[in-house]
């Protein structure tokens, strides 16, 4: 189907549903507002976000060679450094690890390329038991949703609805007081960190130049699945690799602020290769006995050499989608994607389709098969508003890029629709032919039947009145009254 | 230097007003102007949908038409930074790139032309209304201009405008109005809601085809709206008459 429809029929459906417009109009402005608050009151904000921008293009334009030196750095620290050019390939990946360790218990920290790659239904059908350690995680998967949003998973939700799913799902007493539902989750879950054989997480950052790997979270759980377990296993796209150290302070000052208007992250964990092993001089070290990174492309590379490849700078900060009108209406699961909004709209095509039956969730390019298809974007799904390109703390030119996405489109467009474009182009330099288009319209929309008139024009006069029409044109009227300053 | 005025189709054949009253502005300030005639659309339609090439005649057009000396002013800010952005066209020669980008630095949203380049703030205008500013997303963010309009409005004497600054885009959008209509009117909807929870019926703006697109909401919903070019409040009907000093 024709993603375009496809998104609007979804779309439809979120618009009918009030507490979900209300819930997460709420949420990404409340999101909003402490972010506003906090850019607002550092003088140094705008530098901050230059140097940011600078790195993260660095990132991109260095991509193949910071890859080989984040592998070479992780390998030296005892990492088990994997590469996976597809989807497939790190479902793979990640399937043999677990059958290697025969491991039963799996705890995830909040990772969309997880999503991506739609790791936790295939661990499942291996009979593993998967459990989501992010609260927002927690309750979409006890819902069997998808997360809503990039880096607020169960913004779509508000706490009466959590306390019904804890209710129904894990028979806790209904409450609506948050502490509470957070109490009621961290008793659960507690227990399931210390069974856990392997712990898996994303990575925000990666660090060439030491092979470090960053993690932020407010929740502490990350920290728990990272350590715990014997064996963690990071699943990153390769875009995500920084050059220095350095390059870390103002990666994680900028991306509390602009993921949830905070000043800083709860926790940030530098994680730098496996526990190492037991000795007799020293005391016992904690962290997993092994310890495993996989780079995921799937699509990326080819991305990077596209017109979009500025997304790859992106560092799901999620901002994009807390100032979308769009987003703001429907939420994530409209997008059809795990990444919705702007972010999602430029990255989603490129992803390359996960083959086998029943994927959880529609991808861009499922239709056209391996490599991108610019038919599949949903870059008409925006109002070129340009609020995003506003607050991308990666500076990230949004706007441009999705239109950018619309002329790889147009150029495969229908004929017919790129002939009617032609066709308009050619009247723009035909000023009495457009001159005479004018007239015609004008007349019809004032003479023709209310009714007609809707008939032809179903997609604006559903819900939209024609405007009242002019019997003379601007310059018409201005030729009238000022006869000599026309020439 | 003869100040041109740039007439978006839009405004020549939906909303003429906003048009004549920037004539009456220009005139009120003294100002030497003409209109070129024969002018048609900017092309951004096109350009928007992706079919950047189609936009290419009617650039090629305007520099016709606009070649020379001397500011060129237009009531719309979207039209505007269209203008401003000719020269990124493909297959456009080395000369006609340079007189485009000539042609944009030289091409101006009203509020920018008053306040930036005339240093006028203060036209003189009298327009008794309470009323919102709708910043038009491509008057806000593609030129810049968030004080002007307001610095301009400010300054209308009996005139109340009531604060409403962190509204977002209406949802008009141009082609997207009508390939997306639902969350198109659902934008207008949120806009529509703010103005009635405020009680404010006056709704003034830099484009006129954002205020189309929320009119032609209102008028659906008999939500009672009166949408005014920003010309329309500075230069109101039987005020143009006297020359400022």
């Amino acid at each position: 189907m024709n993603v375009l429809r496809a998104f609007r029929r979804r779309a439809a459906i979120a618009l009918e549903d009030r507490e979900l417009n209300d819930n997460i109009r709420r949420s990404t402005g409340m999101t909003l507002a402490k972010r506003r608050r906090l850019a607002a009151a550092d003088p140094d904000y705008d530098e901050l976000r230059e140097k940011v921008a600078a790195i993260r293009r660095e990132s991109l334009e260095r991509r193949t060679e910071l890859l080989a030196e984040a592998t070479r750095q992780l390998t030296a620290a005892g990492v088990q450094v994997h590469t996976a050019a597809t989807a497939e390939e790190a479902r793979r990946l990640v399937a043999e690890i677990a059958t290697r360790h025969e491991a039963r218990l799996v705890v995830k920290g909040k990772s969309m390329i997880s999503e991506e790659i739609e790791l936790t239904p295939l661990l499942q059908q291996r009979g593993l038991e998967v459990l989501e350690t992010d609260l927002g995680e927690f309750i979409v998967q006890l819902l069997g949703q998808p997360p809503s949003h990039i880096t607020a998973p169960a913004l779509h939700l508000n706490r009466r609805q959590v306390g019904r799913v804890f209710s129904d799902k894990l028979g806790a007493d209904y409450t609506e007081i948050p502490e509470e539902l957070t109490e009621i989750a961290r008793r659960y879950l507690r227990a399931k960190f210390l069974e856990a054989d392997i712990g898996i997480s994303g990575g925000n950052f990666i660090v060439a130049e030491t092979g470090t790997l960053a993690l932020v979270e407010n929740e502490g759980n990350i920290g728990l699945g990272t350590t715990l377990p014997r064996v963690h296993i990071a699943i990153t796209g390769i875009e995500k690799i920084v050059p220095r150290l350095d390059d870390l302070a103002p990666l994680l000052r900028i991306l509390p602020l602009n993921a949830t208007g905070q000043r800083a992250a709860g926790y940030a964990s530098l994680l730098n290769g496996p526990a190492p092993p037991p000795s007799a001089d020293d005391p016992p070290t904690h962290g997993p006995q092994e310890m495993h990174v996989i780079f995921l492309d799937n699509g990326r590379t080819h991305l990077a050499r596209s017109r979009q490849a500025d997304i790859l700078r992106c560092l799901r900060c999620g901002s994009c989608l807390n100032i979308c009108p769009i987003f703001r209406h429907l939420g994530g699961h409209a997008y059809g994607s795990v990444y919705p909004a702007a972010m999602g709209v430029l990255l989603s095509p490129w992803l390359l389709p996960i083959p086998h039956k029943g994927a959880r969730v529609w991808r861009g390019a499922a239709v056209s098969g391996p490599g991108h298809h610019p038919g599949n974007s949903l870059a008409d799904v925006c109002a070129l508003c340009a609020a995003c390109d506003e607050i991308c703390p990666a500076m990230i030119p949004l706007s441009d890029l999705i239109l950018s996405a619309r002329e790889d489109k147009g150029r495969t467009a229908p004929l017919m629709q790129r002939a009617a474009f032609r066709l308009f182009g050619g009247f723009t330099k035909h000023p009495r032919l457009f001159a005479f288009a004018g007239r015609c319209l004008r007349g019809g929309l004032r003479h023709l039947p209310a009714r007609l008139l809707a008939a032809l024009s179903p997609a604006w006069s559903r819900g939209r009145a024609l405007p009242p029409i002019p019997d003379k044109s601007c310059s018409e009227t201005l030729k009238r009254e000022h006869p000599t300053r026309l020439r | 230097m003869q100040v041109r005025l740039f007439i978006p189709c839009y405004v020549e054949h939906l909303r003429p007003e906003a048009g004549l009253a920037t004539a009456r502005l220009l005139d009120k300030l003294g100002l030497d102007w003409c209109c070129p005639e024969r002018q048609t659309c900017c092309g951004q339609p096109a350009f928007n949908a992706g079919h950047r090439q189609a936009g290419l005649p009617a650039a090629r057009h305007f520099l016709d038409r606009f070649r020379g000396e001397g500011d060129i002013v237009s009531p719309s800010g979207s039209c505007t930074a269209m203008v401003r952005r000719y020269h990124e066209l493909p297959e456009l020669s080395d000369g006609e790139r340079d007189d485009l980008r000539e042609l944009g630095a030289h091409c101006f949203e009203l509020s920018d032309f008053l306040v930036n380049r005339l240093g006028v703030t203060d036209p003189g205008a009298r327009f008794p209304a309470r009323a919102a500013f709708q910043d038009c997303c491509h008057t806000l963010r593609a030129l810049g201009l968030r004080d002007e309009p307001r610095r301009l409005l400010a300054a209308v004497k009996d005139l109340e405008l009531v604060d409403q600054t962190d509204t977002e885009c209406c949802g008009f959008g141009g082609v997207y109005s009508i390939k997306v209509p639902e969350l198109s009117i659902a934008q207008a909807n949120v806009r529509l809601a703010r103005l009635k929870e405020d009680g404010i019926d006056t709704l003034i703006a830099t484009d006129v085809s954002c205020l189309l697109h929320i009119q032609a909401r209102a008028d659906a919903t008999r939500q009672t709206l009166r949408t005014m070019h920003l010309s329309e409040v500075l230069a109101p009907i039987g005020q143009a008459a006297e020359v400022m000093p």
